[in-house]
């Protein structure tokens, strides 16, 4: 199966890539993916292919043994070679030039066997996170012993804690950042001198519903169920790189949410901070989605993140600003893909990945896609959309599932004054926002060319409104008190009550003048008013995605909740002595729901004619319907039940109360049948088998 | 299914601990049985396979090996007690020994290298996996036994002459099974057979697999030399490539069976094409064709393992198939998985063909040997004048709604005319056009029920559309596929049913087929799953679309040339049936051209065009190059087309027709459908890139279509392909020009030399 589908896929990719690698290419063992909006992923381009895989005996460099950390400094790669205890230097392509494996230290050679990090200063010094000996060592790049970083002698340590030194970078400043296992108040630095200089940006608990929820719950636990509970500790830092101008990335492997990526400055404090990075998706089949965990990052020249991931062996590529732009890799015995990834490093526009198990490191080459792609986010970074048009439309010949290129194409014509032509662009991109801002440009383009047709326009309808009024109000009106008005018959009556609720449903009560045909015609319009509201709603509003759309829902929401309202009312109101029969509810429902279906096309109509700015008039559009509604609705229920206005009230919140059983019920019952229809479909599978 | 695999690897693993033991058992062993090497200490060393017999004696006999068969080229030795053999080269003078014997033999220094199970292994004439089957449902626990710990060691084989070769029994005690080897020696080597319809077995234990000759292909790392492994386009692994800690290889020949359940994606990968592989070993060489059972084969290679020196590659038999199925899977806290075995009524018979090069063996001589034993078996050369391959989707599918209520939308990708206005402008760009082209028929690209009639989908155009195209398609130079998918099926109907007709699994439950989510790789839940037809049926429905069929264009079948399936149902068809299968569908088209994707080596015989021929093996780590060996073997005889992204250099050094897929619309319309993955795919994305790779393509293939590829070198990033008429063709896929031969290959260009 697994072979079709790879073949089948294969087949189903279809962009011409130009293959950049100099050596015949390479098998591409993974698909390109990039998330929508609604955070599902998406096909696309692949972005980077695999080059080549290099194991250290194949180099001539010796076998690596579990290699834990590598860096690049000065165009030479430094792989740290920690089962061998060395350090091993190569060129970008892997070409060993030294390797430095004594180190000397006061007469006495230091092992650092099973050390976890490296990291090669601006100046060259190098420096050693050697785990297992619990301290830092600091070299010259010759191989010569400078200092060793131990345990800062201070309170704010543990004194069990082991100091196990897993990370270590150092920044412009001569400051020492150290990753250690078990400190949860953030890295441990030391100043040039070697003394201890605080603890550099903690995680802090976020205050998630989730953390106060588990507060509360404490409060009401035995000490044993809090020490079994999982505790709210701060997520420390799994690993951190330092940027061009002095800034610190770090990333976070937090406990239930998907991993988080924070950019700080020199004082710790968060400059940016996202949490939707990693894999958006999980298998809602079997629920416990496995979360992508970042064992590194590496920020490239141009301040693109790529983050590397050891649950699925993934790099995610991330603009500074944290929007996802691909992703790459996998698990696998394929080159390009890792049985154990360690650490990732970039240099000269390829991105290498050091795998601990294998003791390799590959090395990737980008596309053209992505080196395009690239080119046009740093000219729309930089502002010059019209410049960066180009490159977005080439994007889109290789990848037309890319927002993106559509958001970038629709400002760049929207700068250029071509708004109209902008808005398909905006739409493709699914840029409300975009797209209302140049549709305001449109619309006040066809204001000023228009504007005597429109002024005449606006001027005749209101004439035209104020004359069919007076039309109405004379055709309509009573010719006296005793008479009933054309209005009050039949099939006119919802247009009476809406002015006059009181006397209007109880003379419909009394007449029993009720329509069935047109009540439910009045919830088949409020069905269709929601659907149009989901597909005809302006763009610039509309975020729902017509593949979305769930008819199910929607005649729930239109039939349903009017007959769950009206039955449990009328159970209500019977026992508290309400005069309405189930009838005059449901009449007095439905017919009340007038505004707030009419103000449902209301929104639909001129939502296609307004822009961002103007959604308060929308807004309180969609208001006076419902209160509107609620109103007749409530004045309703008092005149058929004859209710006081406070019994009225009590009746309506004993409905909600009953509603809420209802569901409940409908709830249980739903899920019982699940279990009953699972029970007997394992039953029979298990016959089928048996058999 | 993946919980299998790692119960396997544990339990391989636990092996390989107690093996150390095993290893002692043997030492005490080795004196009474006698190896080759350690028992006889004759001064001449018998090191590694192969060796240079003593120089004095080529004629002579090999100490403790009785000859039983002997023509012009070879003398065959075997060791009537233990069943192993040694093959004597007579002119090249060279003894190719059935296992390496030094890793038994004290003084070498293979025998501290080498440790563990492999170092039995590399002795073995066969080596078995068992399951045992009152455990089977809870936990399977394949146990490995390789026949010299297990029988030559007690004594538990039986040898006997027959007529060109020799018979061997291997009985394994602890299992009660026996299985049977013959060896025979003929013109060009030898052929090794496992007699499947002798092999016992006992009530507690089933044999899930057989490797046959574990340690015969096989060389150390101070050898010069490779192995071939068949993934995809093909794969070298060189003999000292150096040590590292790197997992086997072992591939389905074919690819994986469809009818397991995959419920998690495991990534790309490549799938074997052919059922060959080869060792070349200083200046002799193997080249082995597996050429019974090859539809049950694995081919199995490893290298750069800690625990072993030698790199090898050997084809194992694959009896049984374990899967596993999980009950009560929505309720979590009472969800259990079961396993299930495979029991076979009997067993096909599994032949290895090993054709012995003496001198200058190489890769090219491999496929040469393959490429002469298909044309034995009835290729011929059909290869057609340069065409662009060209696949175009017809209609595709999509949820719409009309005032709220939902339906399901088909629409056209490309239409009938839209097919014919591509292909004319194709036409008028120089471009001879081979159209495969899917879903035209039935409800288009994803077929619902199955396609077993001819209903031009109506939106493309319907009939009348279709009879355009068609009068188009007889009056000018171009030649075309039109696809019917007769497996995947997603409702009953037409005659088959998407109940009972469908694939099962070993559990008797339709095994079905998902769509996966490229982020985290479980199916994607929009979409229901379809089923396989069984290949019964599938045959069924072809026979039945020909007959409403009376165009008689040509016709493609994609998934046949690239998916083999079981199926375990009541009444099963297994691998090798559905072969036949496959190739009575070929038959039953009759005149009808054919096209198939990816190439299997079983649709050779039949078919015309491959689309998507593989340009690259899987990749795996333990591989050193890629080398283009299907290509080898097919050029000139079958007409194939490169992979989607493949560029010009490619296919002018592989000698592969440009590829081009894609639709007629916006692929921007594609967006919220579906079918997203053909990003990218309008023609007017690619219309132009295509008319020109085929001008160049025609250009220099004008006149090589029709010739075999006989050698393929490449260095640091320069091909050299040479053709059977001498035509060689210089490609330089580096961004600087290079003088090669004393020729000058422009940066990123090629040059055709002679012919």
């Amino acid at each position: 199966m697994k072979k079709f589908l790879c073949t089948l896929l294969c087949l189903l990719l279809t962009l011409p890539l130009t293959a950049l690698s100099v050596s015949a290419k390479n098998f591409v063992p993974y698909l390109g993916y990039e998330y929508n909006q609604e955070e599902e992923s998406v096909p696309a381009p692949v972005v980077y292919e695999p080059e080549a895989h290099y194991l250290g005996a194949e180099i001539g460099a010796g076998a690596f043994s579990n290699p834990t950390d590598m860096c690049f400094y000065g165009g030479e790669l430094y792989i740290l070679d920690s089962g061998n205890s060395r350090i091993v230097v190569t060129d970008p392509d892997l070409r060993p030039l030294r390797v430095i494996d004594t180190l000397e230290y006061n007469g006495e050679a230091l092992s650092f066997a099973g050390a976890l990090g490296l990291y090669v200063c601006h100046d060259g010094a190098i420096l050693i996170a050697d785990t297992q000996n619990h301290r830092i060592i600091e070299c010259t790049n010759g191989g010569e012993v400078v200092q060793l970083l131990g345990k800062p002698d201070t309170t704010m340590l543990d004194e069990s804690l082991a100091y196990n030194v897993k990370k270590v970078i150092r920044d412009y400043n001569g400051i020492t950042y150290a990753l250690v296992d078990g400190v949860n108040d953030g890295a441990v630095t030391y100043m040039p001198d070697g003394s201890f200089g605080g603890f550099f940006a903690s995680n802090e608990v976020e205050q998630t519903a989730e953390v106060i929820l588990n507060y509360i719950w404490r409060q009401f636990m035995t000490e044993e169920q809090i020490r079994n509970s999982v505790t709210s500790s701060p997520p420390s830092f799994t690993n951190f790189d330092l940027a061009a101008k002095g800034f610190v990335y770090t990333v976070t492997q937090s406990t239930e949410n998907v991993s988080g990526v924070r950019l700080l400055n020199f004082k710790g404090s968060n400059i940016e901070q996202g949490e939707d990075y990693g894999d958006l998706e999980w298998d809602r089949k079997v629920r416990d989605s496995v979360s992508t965990t970042f064992v590194d990052i590496d920020v490239d020249d141009e301040d693109y993140l790529y983050l590397l991931d050891s649950t699925r062996g993934r790099v995610f590529v991330y603009t500074k600003e944290g929007s996802l732009i691909s992703v790459f890799g996998g698990l696998g015995d394929a080159v390009g893909t890792f049985t154990s990834t360690q650490a990732i490093e970039t240099y000269g526009g390829k991105v290498y990945v050091l795998d601990n198990v294998r003791g390799s490191v590959t090395t990737f080459t980008p596309t053209e896609y992505i080196q395009t792609v690239r080119t046009a986010q740093n000219l729309h970074d930089a502002g010059e959309y019209r410049e960066a048009k180009q490159y977005w439309e080439e994007v889109l010949t290789m990848n037309s599932n890319s927002t993106i290129a559509y958001y970038g194409i629709g400002l760049a014509l929207d700068e250029a004054g071509e708004h109209a032509e902008a808005l398909p662009y905006f739409r493709l991109a699914y840029s409300n926002k975009g797209y209302s801002d140049a549709f305001s440009e449109v619309r006040s383009d066809f204001v000023k060319a228009n504007f005597v047709w429109l002024l005449l326009g606006a001027a005749a309808a209101i004439v035209g409104i104020v004359v069919l009024c007076r039309v109405l109000k004379r055709k309509f009106s009573r010719a006296n008190a005793y008479e009933t008005s054309a209005l009050e018959r039949k099939y006119a009556a919802p247009l009476f009550t809406l002015f006059h609720p009181i006397d209007g449903f109880e003379n419909l009560k009394l007449r029993k003048a009720w329509s069935l045909p047109l009540a439910f015609g009045l919830l088949t319009a409020l069905f269709l008013a929601l659907t149009a509201s989901w597909f005809l709603t302006g763009f610039s509003f509309n975020q729902n995605r017509a593949s979305d759309y769930n008819v199910f829902i929607t005649l729930l929401q239109a039939y349903g909740i009017a007959f769950v309202w009206v039955i449990a009312n009328w159970a209500v109101c019977t026992l508290i002595e309400g005069k309405g029969r189930l009838i005059d509810i449901f009449g007095t429902t439905v017919y009340g729901l007038l505004p707030f279906i009419l103000s449902l096309l209301v929104c639909v109509v001129l939502s296609n004619g307004m822009t961002q700015e103007e959604d308060a008039f929308l807004y309180f559009i969609r208001v006076l319907g419902i209160v509107w509604s609620g109103v007749l609705i409530f004045t309703g229920f008092m005149s058929i039940h004859q209710f006081s206005f406070s019994k009225a009230v009590l009746s309506i919140l004993l409905t909600l109360v009953g509603i809420a059983i209802m569901i409940f019920l409908a709830v249980l019952f739903v899920g019982l049948m699940q279990q009953v229809v699972s029970f007997i479909r394992s039953v029979w599978s298990e016959i089928v088998i048996m058999m | 299914m993946r919980k299998w695999t790692t119960v396997l690897a544990a339990c391989l693993c636990a092996l390989a601990m107690t093996a150390v033991s095993v290893g002692a058992v043997d030492d005490g062993a080795a004196g009474a049985v006698q190896t080759p090497a350690a028992g006889r200490g004759s001064g001449q060393s018998v090191t590694a396979s192969p060796t240079a017999a003593t120089s004095g004696a080529p004629a002579g006999d090999v100490e403790g090996y009785a000859a039983v068969a002997e023509n012009d080229r070879f003398r065959l030795y075997a060791d009537l007690q233990r069943g192993d053999f040694a093959l004597l080269d007579i002119a090249a003078d060279r003894l190719w020994y059935s296992g390496q014997w030094d890793v038994l033999d004290q003084d070498s220094p293979a025998y501290d290298l080498n440790v563990g199970k492999i170092k039995t292994d590399l002795v073995s004439m066969l080596a078995v996996d068992f399951v045992q089957l009152s455990t089977v449902a809870s936990t399977p626990m394949p146990t490995n036994q390789n026949s010299y710990a297990y029988c030559v060691v007690n004594n538990n084989v039986t040898v006997r002459q027959v007529s060109g070769g020799y018979r061997a029994d291997y009985y394994f005690e602890d299992m009660g099974a026996t299985v049977p080897v013959e060896v025979l020696l003929k013109d060009d080597g030898l052929s090794v057979r496992v007699i499947g319809g002798e092999i016992q077995m006992g009530d507690k234990y089933w044999i899930t697999s057989i490797q046959l000759l574990p340690g015969f292909m096989a060389g150390d790392d101070r050898a010069e030399g490779y192995l071939f492994v068949p993934s995809g386009s093909g794969a070298l692994i060189e003999l000292n490539a150096g040590r590292g800690n790197l997992a086997s290889y072992s591939e389905m020949v074919y690819g994986s069976d469809a009818a397991i359940e995959v419920e998690e994606f495991e990534g790309l990968g490549r799938d074997i094409l052919i059922p060959v592989y080869g060792l070349k070993y200083g200046d002799g060489g193997i080249t082995a064709i597996i050429t019974q059972g090859d539809a049950f084969a694995n081919i199995c290679a490893d290298s750069n393992s800690p625990d072993t020196s030698f790199s090898r590659v050997y084809a194992e038999y694959v009896t049984a198939i374990v899967d596993d199925t999980t009950l009560f899977e929505s309720d979590y806290t009472n969800q259990r998985v079961i396993n299930g075995i495979e029991q076979r009524e009997s067993f096909d018979d599994f032949q290895v063909d090993f054709t012995v090069m003496s001198d200058g063996a190489d890769y090219s001589r491999m496929a040469a040997i393959y490429r002469n034993y298909l044309i034995e078996n009835g290729l011929e050369k059909k290869a057609a004048a340069p065409e662009l391959f060209v696949t175009l989707y017809g209609a595709a599918t999509r949820k719409a709604s009309f005032l709220g209520i939902p339906y399901t939308d088909t629409f056209a990708l490309t239409s009938f005319a839209d097919a014919e206005a591509i292909l004319r402008d194709l036409n008028d760009g120089g471009a001879a056009v081979s159209l495969q082209y899917i879903g035209w028929n039935n409800s288009g690209v994803e077929n619902r029920k199955a396609a077993s009639k001819f209903s031009p989908v109506g939106v493309l155009g319907g009939k009348s559309g279709y009879r355009q195209l068609d009068s188009f398609l007889s009056s000018g130079s171009n030649s075309a596929y039109f696809d019917l998918d007769p497996i995947t099926v997603r409702k009953s109907g037409n005659g088959f049913s998407a109940l009972s007709d469908v694939v099962k699994s070993i559990f008797n439950t339709r095994t079905p087929q998902y769509k996966y989510m490229r982020s985290v790789y479980v199916p994607v839940n929009t979409e229901d799953p379809w089923y396989l037809l069984n290949s019964g049926k599938a045959l069924e429905a072809v026979r039945k679309f020909v007959k409403s069929d009376s165009y008689g264009n040509g016709v493609s079948l994609y998934g046949a040339g690239e998916m083999l399936y079981s199926d375990f149902s009541k009444n099963s068809i297994s691998r090798a049936e559905t072969v036949a299968n496959y190739q009575a569908m070929f038959e039953a088209l009759g005149d009808r051209e054919i096209a198939v994707n990816s190439g299997n080596a079983y649709v050779y015989r039949y078919v015309d065009k491959i689309y998507s021929l593989p340009t690259t093996n899987d990749g795996n780590v333990l591989f050193s190059c890629s080398v283009p060996f299907v290509q080898m073997v097919l050029h000139g005889y079958v007409s194939y087309g490169a992979e989607q992204g493949d560029d010009l250099l490619d296919c002018i050094a592989l000698g592969a027709s440009p590829y081009y897929s894609g639709v007629a619309i916006d692929d921007s319309e594609l967006i919220e459908t579906s079918f997203n993955w053909l990003y990218g795919s309008s023609y007017d994305n690619w219309s132009e890139e295509a008319k020109a790779d085929f001008a160049a393509y025609s250009e220099v293939y004008a006149a090589l279509y029709d010739q075999a590829l006989v050698s393929y070198e490449e260095t640091d990033g320069v091909s050299r392909s040479v053709f059977e008429d001498g035509t060689a063709i210089l490609v330089n896929r580096t961004e600087q020009a290079v003088t090669a031969g004393g020729v000058e290959v422009p940066a990123r260009g090629y040059r055709v030399i002679g012919g």
